[in-house]
C-alpha cells in the first residue's frame, strides 16, 4: 500500500554522499557503463558540474561502498575484470591542505612562497598514504567483499620496508609495525593541522624532511605488493576531489593556488604505472594550468591523462537515439520508487507513466488561450487588412497556435521582399507558417508570445519536457520529481483511501506538474548565489533572463526564434579574459551551458554559444529548447548585461592572468573597477 | 553555573574595576562604534586598537565608503586615533596575517581586554577570540555585541565563499570523524543549504534556533530552517532554541549535545553573532572544527542603527575570564 | 475531504499569480505545511478530536470569502502570524530566569562578579527567597518552576485572583515567614511576577496590587510577551511605584500589528488585511449568538495583534483569525475565558 506521506525523492544527493547503505539502492550505474577509463590503470580527470554525476562515480572508489554493495549482496556496478583496486583519496577542502600558505613556516617571506608548494605536496602525501592504509584495513578486515585481494599476513612487514624508504628522509625511521606506521603519519599530519590552528610551530624535524609529490604513494603502492600484502597487477586509485579549489578559489592566494595546482600536475606528469590518480573538477578549471611545477613542461593529454566530461557524456547530441541521459533518469527513477516501496506495474518507462506525455504545443495554446479573446492573443497591429484578420480571428478561435504562427509568418518579408509585402495578398491556401522545419523552430516562440499576451504563466508537463529541463543533470531532474511528489502528496494527503491516486498506475496530473516544476526552477535560481561568487551570477543571469525575454516575445515576426542565447567569436572573447572566466564559472556551476557554434556568417569563425541551463526557463518564462541562431553577441554586450547586473571587475589577479577589460572604442581601460582603496581618505 | 552578561554599564560596574583595552572594528555600521564609544563616556577605556576590513570591490563599494566617511568623521571628531586603526583585506588577509596583526594589538592593549566583534567579521572575531583564550596573559576578558535597531531586509551580504574552515579552526586531526554537524540559524544559508544537502544522510544535524529573539528574526530563522529542510529526511534534524543574545546558553546546549565534547561535532556558525562566540569558544576548547561560507561583500547597510534596551544602547557584554578564572569549560568527570 | 486550499493554489499558480511577498502559492502551501508539522499541530484548543487538523482548518476559513483576492489575502495572513510554540515558552521561561531575574536580584543585592561568593548568594536569593507568581491563570506557573528547576515554595497564588479575593496583611504575613521544607525561616524578600502575554494591559490591576503591598517590597514584571499598549501601562505603572521594575522578553513592535493605525509597517499586504478585517467583519461576527463576541474587528481594545501561542488565541488577535459564528469558520479558534 503506498504510503502517501513519503516522499522517494525527498534526499536529493544521497548518492554523492558515502551513506554506504542508501547508496546501493540508489546509485544508478549508467555513468558507470560510460566511463570505464575510470577504472583502468592511468591518471584520469572527471569533468562536471554538480548534479552531472562525478561525486556518485567518485564514490565507487570509496571501500565503504564497495563494503556496503557487499553487504547487500548486490552486484558491484564496475565491470568485473576492473572491479579489483584499491582506491584512496582526499577532499581538498575538508583536508586541512588549503590552509597550507596561510601562515609563514620558515623565517622569511621569500622562502616561504618558495616551499609553500613543497610543504603543500608533503601534506597531501601523508594524507593520502593515510587514506591509503584506511582502505587497506577496512579491506582486509572483510576480505571477501574486495575478492580477497589484500592479504594482511605482511602487513607489518610491509610498514617496516616502507618506513626505510628513503622519500621520507628518516620521518619513519624505527617504525616497525603497522600500527606505528599509521600513528607517525597520523601525527604528522596532527602536527600540520596543530600548526594553523595555534602559535606552535612546525617542528624543524618536518620542515627537513618534505616528500616530493606522489612519491611516498607510489613507494606505498610498491612496497605493498612486493610484501605480497596487494598482488602486482592490482591497480591503485587517487583521487584528488574539487581541483578547483586550487585556481578558483580566494581562499588561497591566486599565486599559491596556481603552484598547488601544478603540484597536482607533477603527480600526473610523472605517468606512474604504480598509482593512477583520478581528479575530480568542474568543467574549464582544468585545461587553464596545466604546467608541471618547477618546469616549462606542460601535461599532455593522452599521454599524461584522459579526460572524461559528464556533462558531455550525458548531453544530447545530434542523434537523439545516443543520449544516454533520459535510460540514466529512467534507471534512478524506478531505483527511487523501488527503494520507497512504491509497486510498479510496468518495468520500463516509468517516467512516462507517471509524469505522462508532454501536452502537444497546439493543446498547449488552447489551455493558455481560455481566458482571452482573439484579439487579445493575435495582438494584430490596427492596419492590418480585413481579410487578413477575418481569417486569423476565425483561426484562432481554433488553433490559436496556427494563427500566431500564421500572423508571424504574415509579418515576414521571406527571402525576398520587405516587411509587410505578405500582407497585400490574402492569406494563402498551402498554410506555409505550417511546414515543417519552418514551424518547429518557432513553436515555442509562439506559445511564449501567446502567454505573454493572455497574461498567463508558461507550463511544462510531461516526460519530454521533464528531460528536456533536465538537459542531463540527475540532480535536476531528482529535484524536479521531488517537487512534483511533494505537490502530488499535498493534493492526495487528505482525500479518502478509495479516492486516492496511485500515481504509478493513474499517472499525476499535468497542473500539478507544472506548478512544480515552476517551483523547482525557483529553487535552482535561488540556489545560484548560494554558490561561490553566486550573487554576482544571479543577477547576471536576471539580466540576461529578462532579455532573452524580451526579444523572445517582441519578435512578432519570429525572425529570431534562437534569440534565447547568444553566440560570441572565441578570439574576440579569449581577449577578454575576465569576461570569459566569468562566463566559464557560469557555466562551471551550471547556470549557463555553452556549446560550440557553427556560424552561418561567411567569416566561420570559431564561435561558442551560451544559453541559460534549462532548468531556469520557467523562471524567466523563456522555451527551453534553442532553435536557429542565437542573437550574435560581442563581449561589449556581455560588459553591458554585467554592468546592468552591477557586476564589478576585480582588482587584476596577476597569476590568474585577468585583466580589466579594454574598451573597443577608445582603448581606454574600463574604469568599472572598484580601486582606489575602500580606506582612502578615511 | 551563572556566567554574568548584560548590559555594559552594568557589567563594568560589577567587574573588576580596571581600565580595559579594546579590540575592535570599525565599519560601516553605527553600532561598530558603541562600544568604544560608551566605554569612553564611562571612562575606562585604556587603549584600543580598531580593525578595519575592506570587502572585495562591488556594487556597495561607493556606499561603504561614504559609511565608513562618516564612522571616520564620527571617529576622529570623539578623540578617536587613526594610529590604532589596522587595515585588513576581508579575503586576502592571511591566518598568519590576522594571527600576528591581532598579537601585536593584544600586547599592546594590556591584559584586561574587551573584544568587541559586533562588526568584526568571524574570519576575524573566530581567530581573535581564539588568541584570547589561550593567552595566559589576559587577566580579564570580555565580550562585547551590540544589537542593532534594524536589519536591512536585502540580502546582508554577498558572494560567499566555498565552505571552508575559519583561520585557527581546521579542528585537531583524528581519523574519526565527526558524529554530527551543529549549525547556528541565522537569517540566510549563504551556502549553508548546499553543504547541509551534500552531507552524509546519515549524519545528525543539531541546529541551533535563536529563541527569545525579535519576531523578525525569528520568522527568517525558521524560513531558514525550512529551507534546509527541504532535501534531507526530517529525522535528521534536531532542532534547540538558544536565547539569541546568551553565549551561556549556546555553551550549555553544547556541551549537553556533544555529552561534555566527548561526541565530535563539526561546527557551522550562521546565526547570530553571540551564538557565534559560544560555537568559537566551545570549538576552541575541544579542537573541533568550524566551517563558514565567507562573504566577499557585505551590505553597508548590514544594519540600521543601534537597538536600545530599558533605555540605553544594547552594547550586551559578557564576562568571559575574569581574575584569570575561565567561566566556559567543560566540566570533566 | 480534499484540501479546497490546495486545489485554489494549483490554480493561482496556473494563473501566473504571486503573493504580495513575490512567491508563488505553491511555495506558500508548503511553507503552511510546514509550519504546521513543526508548530501549528501543537494548538491546544484544537486537539480535541472534534476539531480538524490545521490544513482542513485553513480551507474552511478561505471558504469564509467568496473572492480570490480576499482568499488569497487571508492565506498569506497565515506566515504573518506570530505562532508561539511550546518549546518557545519554556525557553522564554528559562530566558527569564537566567536574564532579567539573575540580573534583578544581583542588582538588588549589589553582587559583584569578582565575589568568590556570587555563584552561592544567586542560588540561594534565586531558589529560596525569591517568589515567583503569574499574574494570571493564563501562565502555566508550573511549567516555569519546572523547567527552570525551582521549588521550596508551596503557593504560587496568580495575582489577579489574589487581588480579587486576598489579603494583603496575609499576603506580607506568608512572605515574611515563610519557611523551607525543614521548617527553617526561609522568608520571601522579592517578588517576581510572570504572565505569557500581555496584550491592553488590563491585568496589570494585579502587578499594581503587588507593587503596592509595601514601598519596601521589590516587584519584578516580566512578561513574556507583551504588546505595544501594554508597555506604556507598565511604563506609567512604574512612574507610580518605585519598587516596581519592568523586564519583558519579547516587546512587540507596532508594525507587527494590523488595527486603525498600523498595518504590519504599511506595507501592502498589511492594508490588504486592514481591508479585509473591516469588510468581513459583520460575516464574523455573524447573528452575534457566538460568546463572547469579538470585542472588535482588531481583537481586544482594537490591539490587532497576530498572535497565536499554542495554549491558546489572545483576544487582541484580529477577530478574523479566532473567532468563530454562524457565519465565520476561525483558524485558529479561541477558548475564551468568559462566555
Amino acid at each position: 500500500m503506498m504510503d502517501y506521506e513519503i516522499n522517494p525523492f525527498q534526499e536529493l544527493y544521497v548518492t554523492d554522499t558515502p551513506d554506504p547503505n542508501v547508496f546501493v539502492q540508489l546509485f544508478s550505474n549508467y555513468p558507470v557503463q560510460h566511463a570505464h577509463a575510470l577504472f583502468r590503470p592511468g591518471n584520469v580527470v572527471l569533468k562536471g558540474t554538480q548534479g552531472s554525476g562525478k561525486s556518485m562515480l567518485l564514490n565507487l572508489f570509496r571501500p565503504q561502498i564497495r563494503l556496503a554493495y557487499h553487504r547487500a549482496a548486490v552486484p558491484f556496478p564496475v565491470p568485473e575484470g576492473l572491479a579489483s583496486f584499491v582506491g584512496a583519496g582526499i577532499n581538498l577542502s575538508r583536508s586541512g591542505a588549503l590552509d597550507i600558505g596561510q601562515k609563514p613556516i620558515d623565517r622569511s617571506a621569500d622562502d616561504d612562497l618558495r616551499l609553500f608548494p613543497l610543504y603543500f605536496a608533503d601534506f597531501i602525501n601523508y594524507l593520502i598514504v593515510s587514506d591509503l592504509l584506511e582502505s587497506i584495513a577496512i579491506m582486509q578486515e572483510t576480505p571477501e567483499a574486495f575478492g580477497r585481494i589484500v592479504d594482511a599476513t605482511n602487513l607489518d612487514a610491509f610498514a617496516s620496508m616502507l618506513a626505510k624508504e628513503d622519500c621520507w628522509f628518516g620521518w619513519l625511521h624505527g617504525v616497525s609495525n603497522i600500527n606505528e606506521l599509521r600513528k607517525r603519519i597520523d601525527q604528522r599530519i596532527g602536527s600540520y593541522r596543530t600548526f594553523h590552528m595555534s602559535n606552535i610551530a612546525l617542528e624543524e624535524e618536518i620542515c627537513r624532511t618534505k616528500t616530493a609529490i606522489g612519491e611516498p604513494i607510489a613507494r606505498t603502492a610498491v612496497c605493498l605488493r612486493s610484501c605480497c600484502v596487494l598482488p602486482e597487477g592490482v591497480p591503485i586509485f587517487v583521487r584528488i576531489d574539487q581541483l578547483e579549489r586550487l585556481s578558483r578559489s580566494d581562499s588561497i592566494r591566486p599565486t599559491l593556488g596556481s603552484f598547488y595546482r601544478q603540484i597536482v600536475n607533477k603527480a600526473l606528469g610523472t605517468r606512474d604505472l604504480r598509482v593512477s590518480y583520478r581528479i575530480g573538477t568542474r568543467q574549464y578549471a582544468w585545461e587553464d594550468n596545466l604546467v608541471m611545477y618547477g618546469s616549462e613542461d606542460l601535461l599532455e593529454h593522452l599521454r599524461d591523462f584522459r579526460t572524461i566530461d559528464l556533462n558531455d557524456v550525458l548531453s544530447k547530441k545530434e542523434d537523439a537515439k545516443t543520449w544516454i541521459f533520459p535510460a540514466f533518469a529512467e534507471d534512478a527513477f524506478a531505483r527511487r520508487l523501488k527503494h520507497a516501496k512504491y509497486a510498479t506495474y510496468k518495468d520500463s518507462d516509468l517516467i512516462r507513466v507517471v509524469f505522462g506525455p508532454s501536452v502537444s504545443p497546439e493543446d498547449r495554446a488552447k489551455e493558455y488561450c481560455k481566458k482571452s479573446s482573439p484579439e487579445i492573443v493575435l495582438k494584430l497591429e490596427s492596419d492590418w487588412p480585413e481579410d487578413w484578420k477575418a481569417f486569423l480571428l476565425n483561426l484562432c478561435s481554433q488553433n490559436p497556435l496556427g494563427a500566431v504562427l500564421a500572423a508571424a509568418w504574415a509579418r515576414q518579408r521571406g527571402t525576398r521582399g520587405r516587411p509587410g509585402d505578405r500582407l497585400k495578398a490574402p492569406p494563402p491556401q498551402g498554410a506555409p507558417w505550417q511546414k515543417p522545419i519552418w514551424r518547429k523552430e518557432r513553436v515555442q516562440q509562439a506559445l511564449t508570445q501567446v502567454t505573454a499576451r493572455a497574461a498567463q504563466r508558461m507550463k511544462w508537463s510531461g516526460k519530454k519536457d521533464i528531460i528536456a529541463l533536465s538537459s542531463g543533470n540527475i540532480s535536476i531532474f531528482l529535484s524536479i520529481c521531488h517537487e512534483i511528489w511533494e505537490a502530488f502528496l499535498r493534493s492526495e494527503r487528505h482525500k479518502r483511501a478509495h479516492k486516492r491516486t496511485d500515481p504509478v498506475r493513474d499517472g499525476i496530473g499535468g497542473d500539478i506538474q507544472a506548478i512544480a516544476i515552476h517551483t523547482a526552477s525557483t529553487f535552482w535560481y535561488e540556489k545560484i548565489s548560494e554558490q561561490r561568487n553566486g550573487d554576482d551570477r544571479r543577477r547576471f543571469i536576471d539580466a540576461l533572463g529578462r532579455q532573452f525575454r524580451a526579444w523572445i516575445v517582441k519578435d512578432s515576426a519570429m525572425s529570431y526564434p534562437g534569440h534565447n542565447g547568444f553566440s560570441l567569436d572565441n578570439d574576440e572573447l579569449n581577449m577578454c579574459t575576465w569576461v570569459r572566466h566569468f562566463l566559464e564559472e557560469a557555466v562551471a556551476y551550471g547556470d549557463l551551458y555553452s556549446t560550440p557554434h557553427t556560424t552561418k556568417r561567411k567569416d566561420r569563425k570559431h564561435r561558442t554559444k551560451w544559453y541559460l541551463t534549462p532548468i531556469l526557463s520557467p523562471v524567466f518564462q523563456v522555451p527551453e529548447s534553442h532553435v536557429k541562431e542565437p542573437y550574435y553577441a560581442t563581449p561589449d554586450n556581455v560588459e553591458w548585461w554585467l554592468s546592468r547586473a552591477q557586476v564589478v571587475f576585480p582588482n587584476v589577479r596577476a597569476s590568474a592572468g585577468i585583466r580589466p577589460v579594454r574598451e573597443r572604442s577608445t582603448g581606454n581601460t574600463k574604469s568599472n573597477s572598484a580601486s582606489p582603496s575602500l580606506f582612502d581618505n578615511t | 553555573m551563572y556566567r554574568p552578561w548584560g548590559i555594559l554599564d552594568w557589567v563594568i560596574k560589577r567587574s573588576p574595576p580596571v581600565l580595559w583595552g579594546l579590540l575592535g572594528c570599525l565599519g560601516t555600521e553605527e553600532r561598530s562604534l558603541s562600544a568604544w564609544t560608551r566605554l569612553r563616556a564611562l571612562g575606562c577605556l585604556g587603549d584600543y586598537r580598531m580593525l578595519r576590513i575592506a570587502d572585495r570591490p562591488s556594487r556597495f563599494t561607493q556606499r561603504a565608503r561614504l559609511r565608513l566617511r562618516e564612522r571616520m568623521s564620527f571617529f576622529r571628531q570623539n578623540g578617536g586615533r587613526c594610529k590604532f586603526l589596522h587595515n585588513y583585506d576581508l579575503i586576502d588577509a592571511t591566518y598568519g596575517e590576522i594571527e600576528t596583526g591581532i598579537a601585536g594589538d593584544l600586547k599592546n592593549i594590556g591584559e584586561n581586554i574587551i573584544l568587541d566583534v559586533t562588526s568584526m567579521p568571524k574570519r576575524f572575531f573566530f581567530p581573535a577570540l581564539r588568541m584570547c583564550l589561550e593567552s595566559a596573559d589576559i587577566h580579564n576578558l570580555l565580550v562585547t555585541y551590540t544589537a542593532a535597531h534594524s536589519y536591512t531586509p536585502d540580502k546582508l551580504a554577498e558572494n560567499c565563499e566555498e565552505w571552508a574552515h575559519l583561520p585557527l579552526f581546521s579542528g585537531t586531526y583524528t581519523r574519526q570523524a565527526s558524529e554530527m554537524l551543529i549549525v547556528g540559524v541565522g537569517f540566510e544559508g549563504l551556502g549553508l543549504q548546499e553543504q547541509v544537502d551534500h552531507s552524509n544522510p546519515g549524519k545528525p544535524i543539531k541546529l541551533i534556533f535563536p529563541f527569545p529573539s525579535p519576531p523578525h528574526s525569528f520568522r527568517r530563522a525558521w524560513e531558514c530552517v525550512r529551507k534546509l529542510q527541504k532535501h534531507k529526511a526530517s529525522d535528521v534534524f534536531e532542532l534547540y532554541h538558544s536565547d539569541y543574545r546568551d553565549i551561556s546558553d549556546c555553551f550549555d546546549r553544547l556541551i549537553s549535545i556533544t555529552d561534555a565534547g566527548r561526541k565530535r561535532a563539526e561546527f557551522a556558525p550562521f546565526g547570530p553573532k553571540p551564538i557565534s562566540v559560544g560555537m568559537c569558544i566551545f570549538a576552541t576548547i575541544t579542537g573541533s572544527e568550524v566551517y563558514y561560507t565567507q562573504p566577499k561583500v557585505y551590505h553597508p547597510d548590514y544594519s540600521l542603527g543601534v537597538a536600545v534596551d530599558d533605555g540605553v544602547p544594547a552594547i550586551y557584554t559578557y564576562c568571559i575570564r575574569l581574575a584569570k578564572r575561565d567561566l566556559y569549560s567543560i566540566p570533566r568527570e | 475531504m480534499a484540501h479546497r486550499a490546495y486545489e485554489l493554489v494549483i490554480e493561482w499558480d496556473a494563473n501566473g499569480l504571486q503573493s504580495h511577498a513575490g512567491r508563488s502559492y505553491n511555495d506558500l502551501y508548503s511553507l503552511l505545511e510546514f509550519l504546521n508539522t513543526n508548530r501549528f499541530r501543537q494548538y491546544v484548543p484544537c486537539l480535541g478530536s472534534q476539531h480538524s487538523d490545521f490544513l482542513t482548518r485553513l480551507s474552511t476559513w478561505l471558504d469564509n470569502v467568496q473572492s480570490s483576492d480576499d482568499k488569497r489575502t487571508l492565506m498569506e495572513v497565515v506566515p504573518e502570524l506570530l505562532f508561539f510554540g511550546r518549546e518557545e515558552f519554556t525557553k522564554l521561561h528559562q530566558a527569564a530566569l537566567s536574564g532579567p531575574v539573575t540580573r534583578w536580584i544581583i542588582d538588588l543585592l549589589d553582587l559583584r562578579f569578582d565575589d568568590p561568593n556570587l555563584q552561592a548568594t544567586l542560588h540561594k536569593e534565586t531558589h529560596f527567597h525569591t517568589w515567583y507568581c503569574p499574574v494570571s491563570d493564563s501562565m502555566p506557573i508550573g511549567d516555569f518552576y519546572h523547567v527552570n528547576n525551582l521549588g521550596g515554595i508551596d503557593h504560587r497564588p496568580d495575582f489577579r485572583s489574589l487581588h480579587k479575593f486576598g489579603d494583603i496583611g496575609r499576603v506580607r504575613d506568608y512572605m515574611t515567614h515563610h519557611e523551607n521544607a525543614r521548617g527553617e525561616p526561609s522568608p520571601l524578600n522579592r517578588i517576581v511576577l510572570l504572565e505569557d502575554f500581555v496584550g491592553g494591559g488590563t491585568q496589570l490591576e494585579a502587578v499594581e496590587f503587588a507593587s503596592g503591598l509595601s514601598p519596601d517590597l521589590p516587584v519584578l514584571f516580566v512578561p513574556m510577551i507583551i504588546c505595544p499598549r501594554g508597555v506604556e501601562k507598565t511604563r506609567a505603572l512604574m512612574g507610580r511605584y518605585g519598587n516596581l521594575r519592568y523586564c519583558p522578553l519579547i516587546e512587540l513592535s507596532s508594525d507587527l500589528f494590523v488595527n486603525r493605525n498600523e498595518c504590519l509597517g504599511n506595507t501592502a499586504l498589511g492594508q490588504a488585511i486592514r481591508q479585509l478585517a473591516e469588510t468581513t467583519y459583520t460575516h464574523v461576527v455573524g447573528d452575534n449568538s457566538s460568546k463572547p463576541l469579538p470585542y472588535t474587528l482588531f481583537g481586544f481594545r482594537e490591539t490587532g495583534a497576530l498572535v497565536v501561542m499554542y495554549s491558546n488565541t489572545p483576544a487582541n488577535t484580529l477577530a478574523l483569525v479566532h473567532h468563530e459564528s454562524n457565519t465565520w469558520r476561525a483558524l485558529f479558534p479561541r477558548s475564551a475565558r468568559i462566555r
